[in-house]
């Protein structure tokens, strides 16, 4: 560590035990409990934890990012956004979760937060885009071929593939919110969560929810 | 036994979302029922089915990642690049570093202490006036978008604070925008339709009161560079002092008053030459269309409505020319401020311009202006709401552009039927220089008080709709603009004319106080008069079919500046 980097970090320090912040948007009260923790401490071990700290939270989210941009990615695609623009976002979800932990905000599952940033982004896509919104499938796949031409062979198919078959279609048909709440759900989101995502109250969630849960029983019931 | 729960109800319990309350009679309602159980597994075994047909089956089938997947660590390494402070202060250390080796403690004291004075006393701005008004904009914008089936409505407070009077009053009103068309609920009150005209003066495209349109337009307006400073409670205030040309218009100066913390503008203040406004947001909703009363949607979605008392409704017709509809239009502030953006650029004496109002539109007939001129009335009023620029004859089908009184050209070889002014001038080269000196006083002093009687006829004294105030200060501007131009040519067409007529003993000396005037008045006797001297100097000094002598034409002249003396007089009190 270089001299200037120490007094750097010195400063930094300085400016949240001060409570002042040089970009106000990235002050949070997390910061200030944080800054009042690190009063107790001398200021070189409070350096050395900034430094400690910052690796393991490098090291965390570069894990999760191997681990889990794809799935982030195709969560992304499943809203309607194009691949390209999915597979920039899906990186940006985990800078999103990288500052988070940078600034201490309270991430109770890391998954989770990152699916939450995600389904925001696909919301904030909504807005920005005009047209409607369609899942784009793969068009080698047999499995795509199979689900947008709603025919099963019953003879090549089990039944029960044909039955998931019907359901991953209206998967795909469902409302851009229904979809999105279906996925978020899945992921283990609450209401309330889905719901602050997507700006609508509780209850409009949880119809969607249910609708969409409705629409796909009759996928298994056929 | 209670009634059997439904899928809904189901689902909830299996997610845990159901109340306390709930959950704990969905629980003893299970024990007791078997068909509800059982309807329970299969819900459970459905959204197992489920999840196994995303995973097996939807997930895959959705496209690869187009591109290889990049390192994640540089874009992480990107959010750590320094702020100007921490720059600031990794200087500071590199010279302390060179300069203190040696006292290491001391030298961390001494930053401390540095750093400690400078928070202190010397608050850290976020970012400068301009950035700071750009985040604002992508915040609230992103705030305000409307989606599709929603309706923002806006609930502000304005608070109009009188110049002279200091007396002030506020109202409250209501504000809707869809995602085709805004509309302010102005209901009568005079507060709030002085605001709006004041917004539609300026050119400010029709949006909620309070968001990144109408910030951006006042911005525009005031064109001249912010200043931020920072407030006590932590918040920032930009603040924009118009330039002389705004400031001429009526705009002084236009406040933001700015939460850092989410970038939100909270409350605006404009202060105008008559008065000031400060505006404040009490509440913002997005309403499903449904919650909307049926009257305001039936105003935004353009279906026959209920009448509206002094309701407004802005509407984007398209991008170039945006209509006003209401009940109660009046575009005499539009036609007015049309008139004095003319007025700045002295293209309401002169020019081949001629102003006529419709009852959507103010249309500005121009197709015999120079091009020059067409351009600056296309950059000046080209997007102004309720305006519409004639550029070509074929596109007026108003009557056509009635020529403004113009500059002529002096006819060669002017010869007058009095050989007495010759002897007096010496040389026909003397005689024609003077003789077009004369004659462009002459002109200039008609052609104002056309502009003048023009704005008479307009406004009459007893109009039936009285002028919205920063319109009236507009007119009052150009009034006394055009006077103070008057005076100062009358005085000089007097210097010119006095040697010739104290030759032929005559006193063309200034008029004592007449009849008191109104404006209106003053103006269409000067205009009379300026239009008689012109006449009787083209006699007298010009080739002319009716020529004048000595004695017929200085008793008129002399009358003549007496009366315009008199009209001059009453148009600068």
């Amino acid at each position: 560590m270089s001299l200037g980097s120490f007094w750097e970090r010195v400063g930094s320090i300085g400016l949240k035990k001060l409570g002042k912040s040089v970009a106000p948007s990235d002050y949070t009260h997390a910061d200030a409990m944080a800054a009042n923790h690190h009063s107790s401490l001398s200021i070189t071990t409070q350096v050395a934890a900034c430094f400690a700290e910052t690796k393991s939270i490098d090291e965390r989210v570069t894990t999760l990012y191997e681990v889990h941009r794809e799935r982030i990615y195709r969560f992304l695609v499943a809203q309607g956004l194009d691949p390209g623009t999915a597979q920039d976002a899906a990186q940006d979800v985990f800078v999103d979760l990288y500052m988070a932990l940078k600034k201490r905000r309270e991430v109770r599952s890391e998954l989770g937060w990152l699916y939450a940033v995600a389904g925001r982004t696909a919301v904030d896509y909504w807005r920005r885009e005009r047209r409607a919104i369609r899942v784009e499938l793969d068009a080698d796949p047999a499995m795509a071929e199979k689900i947008t031409a709603q025919e099963c062979n019953p003879e090549t198919e089990t039944a029960e593939r044909e039955r998931l078959i019907r359901i991953a279609d209206r998967l795909r048909r469902l409302s851009k919110e229904q979809r999105l709440c279906v996925h978020l759900r899945m992921q283990g989101l609450r209401y309330r969560e889905i719901a602050k995502i997507l700006e609508v109250s509780t209850s409009t969630a949880a119809e969607w929810i249910s609708s969409a849960v409705d629409r796909l029983r009759g996928g298994v019931r056929d | 036994m209670t009634d059997h729960l439904s899928q809904k109800q189901l689902l909830r319990y299996l997610d845990g979302e159901l109340s306390k309350s709930s959950a704990s009679a969905a629980t003893e309602h299970l024990h007791a029922c078997w068909t509800c159980r059982g309807e329970l597994d299969r819900v459970k075994k459905d959204i197992e089915s489920i999840v196994d047909a995303h995973d097996q089956i939807f997930a895959p089938s959705l496209p690869p990642p187009p591109n290889p997947w990049s390192r994640l660590e540089p874009q992480l390494r990107a959010t750590r690049r320094p702020s100007r402070a921490a720059v600031a202060l990794r200087h500071i250390g590199s010279f302390m570093a060179m300069s203190l080796r040696p006292s290491l403690p001391l030298a961390t004291a001494t930053l401390v202490m540095v750093l400690i004075v400078s928070l202190i006393w010397v608050p850290v701005m976020p970012c400068s006036a301009k950035e700071m008004l750009q985040r604002v904009e992508v915040a609230d914008a992103k705030r305000l978008e409307v989606v599709p089936k929603r309706v923002i409505r806006q609930r502000v407070w304005v608070k109009r604070t009188g110049r002279q009077s200091s007396t002030s009053e506020t109202s409250r009103f209501e504000s809707w925008k869809s995602r085709t068309s805004t509309y302010w609920a102005v209901q009568d009150d005079g507060v709030i339709s002085d605001l709006l005209s004041r917004y539609k003066s300026f050119g400010i495209a029709p949006t909620l009161p309070l968001s990144p349109v109408a910030f951006a337009g006042w911005t525009t307006a005031a064109a001249s560079e912010p200043t931020a400073s920072r407030q006590s409670d932590g918040t920032m205030e930009v603040r924009i002092v118009a330039n002389s040309g705004t400031r001429a218009r009526g705009l002084d100066k236009v406040t933001f008053h700015v939460q850092p913390d989410i970038w939100h503008v909270d409350e605006l203040t404009l202060s105008f030459a008559d008065a000031a406004f400060e505006i404040g947001e009490e509440a913002l909703n997005v309403l499903e269309q449904r919650d909307v009363p049926k009257d305001v949607l039936a105003v935004l979605e353009r279906l026959p409505s209920p009448p509206l008392a002094s309701a407004l409704n802005l509407t984007t017709a398209s991008p170039s020319r945006t209509l006003v509809r209401s009940a109660t239009l009046n575009l005499d502030g539009v036609e007015l401020g049309v008139r004095y953006s003319l007025h700045q650029i002295g293209a309401d004496i002169g020019d081949s311009i001629d102003i006529s109002t419709g009852l959507r539109e103010v249309q500005v007939h121009a197709w015999g202006a120079p091009p020059e001129r067409k351009k600056q009335l296309l950059a000046m009023l080209g997007d102004r709401p309720n305006v519409h620029l004639v550029f070509h004859p074929e596109d007026d089908s108003a009557t056509p552009a009635k020529g403004v009184v113009a500059i002529p050209q002096l006819p060669s070889g002017s010869r007058q039927c009095d050989e007495r002014l010759r002897k007096f001038f010496g040389s026909a080269e003397i005689e024609e220089n003077y003789t077009r000196t004369v004659l462009l006083e002459s002109t200039e002093i008609l052609a104002r008080f056309y502009a003048l009687r023009a704005l008479a006829e307009r406004w009459p004294a007893r109009k039936a709709l009285p002028l919205p105030p920063y319109a009236q200060v507009q007119l009052t501007t150009m009034i006394q603009d055009h006077a103070r131009q008057l005076h100062s040519r009358v005085e000089q067409l007097r210097a010119q004319l006095g040697p010739l007529a104290q030759n032929f003993g005559y006193d063309i000396g200034p008029a004592g106080d007449g009849v008191v005037q109104t404006w209106q008045d003053a103006s269409i006797s000067g205009f009379d008069a300026a239009s008689g001297i012109d006449r009787v100097l083209r006699a007298l000094l010009t080739t002319s079919s009716t020529p004048a002598c000595v004695e017929e034409a200085f008793p008129r002249l002399q009358e003549g500046l007496q009366q315009i003396d008199r009209a001059v007089r009453a148009l600068q009190k």
